[in-house]
């Protein structure tokens, strides 16, 4: 069987976001995204880690956008899910759907 | 409501302890995200938790490397008493100490208050700093992609290290607070921690990794370890 990498738990709220987010997406919207959603506070150098780590693997590619005033003249890296990460992400849903079928404890409504 | 300028600690701390090509970015999203409102005690949980989520993320990432300047920095001192640098402190210390007998300043040598000072620990303490200097330098100069790192390393270790003499210290001042010569040793262990020990370690490492350009070959060698 061919060794597959699973997506960790972090990875895959971080691409998520970055689905959700679209084309403009980097630090500041990515982070307000799985705060919203998660309602935990998340530290923005976690998530540069993670999306670094996500672009080592091939599922998230970068570019850098121009510098602003308004961040004391620091451009944004911007990113973008590729090909490779939303079938990562599809695979990951699949997999989580699967083991969610069926477990007593969540039929029936919320615990 | 926060001000329009960050906490200036904090930042300076953002812009000096972050490693990386994405430092410039995530420095400016934090800066976006205090202008939108976010207060000073966020801007400094963010900016502790980066830092520390970066250094651990450092160290597993050169596991190899964190490992060896770890036992390298521990077994420092061993190194340094079975090599012929210790005997030659000791050597530099008799020329000057036993002399010191026959000179006005013999109080220095034969008054038992003075001579709890210990002050022939003083060239020891000079010279292992020294020590620590150089291999700071050397470090720094073999990986200036890594010099926080390596620098952190060898900081956290060698003040560690020094933590049990000032606490003695510290608990024969509490003893005697009377004497000042407790409270003279405690001030002089904890500048030695404190001070002169981070001073040589940082100066050196940032002086080292600034002109570092890597031996290649070496690189090669220990990042295939």
């Amino acid at each position: 069987m061919a060794k597959r990498e699973f997506l960790g738990g972090f990875e895959l709220l971080v691409l998520l976001a970055l689905i959700r987010v679209g084309d403009e997406a980097y630090g500041v919207p990515i982070s307000d995204a799985i705060e919203e959603s998660s309602g935990r506070e998340v530290a923005i150098g976690s998530v540069y880690i993670t999306l670094d780590r996500l672009q080592v693997k091939g599922l998230v590619s970068s570019r850098l956008g121009e510098p602003t005033a308004a961040r004391g003249g620091r451009a944004k890296t911007y990113f973008r899910i590729t090909a490779a990460g939303l079938r990562q992400v599809r695979q990951a849903r699949r997999t989580l759907i699967r083991l969610w079928d069926g477990v007593p404890q969540f039929e029936g409504g919320p615990a | 409501m926060s001000s329009s300028t960050p906490p200036r600690l904090a930042h300076w701390l953002l812009e000096h302890c972050i490693a990386g090509p994405r430092r410039e970015s995530l420095v400016g999203d934090m800066l976006e995200q205090y202008q939108r409102g976010r207060s000073a005690t966020w801007y400094w949980r963010q900016t502790v938790s980066t830092i520390a989520i970066g250094f651990t993320d450092e160290i597993w990432q050169h596991k190899t490397l964190a490992a060896c300047v770890t036992l390298l920095s521990l077994y420092l001192p061993d190194l340094y008493m079975f090599s012929k640098l210790g005997l030659w402190v000791a050597r530099f210390d008799q020329l000057w100490y036993r002399p010191l007998i026959n000179t006005r300043w013999h109080w220095v040598v034969t008054d038992p208050w003075a001579y709890r000072l210990k002050p022939y620990l003083w060239t020891s303490e000079i010279a292992w700093c020294a020590i620590l200097a150089v291999l700071s330098w050397i470090l720094g100069r073999l990986y200036p992609r890594q010099t926080g790192l390596v620098v952190t390393l060898l900081l956290i270790t060698q003040v560690g290290q020094r933590l049990p003499y000032l606490r003695s210290a510290t608990e024969d001042w509490i003893r005697d607070p009377g004497n000042p010569i407790w409270l003279f040793g405690l001030l002089w262990f904890s500048a030695i921690t404190f001070v002169a020990i981070p001073g040589s370690i940082l100066l050196a490492g940032a002086a080292g990794g600034r002109r570092g350009i890597g031996l290649r070959f070496w690189r090669q060698i220990t990042d295939n370890l």
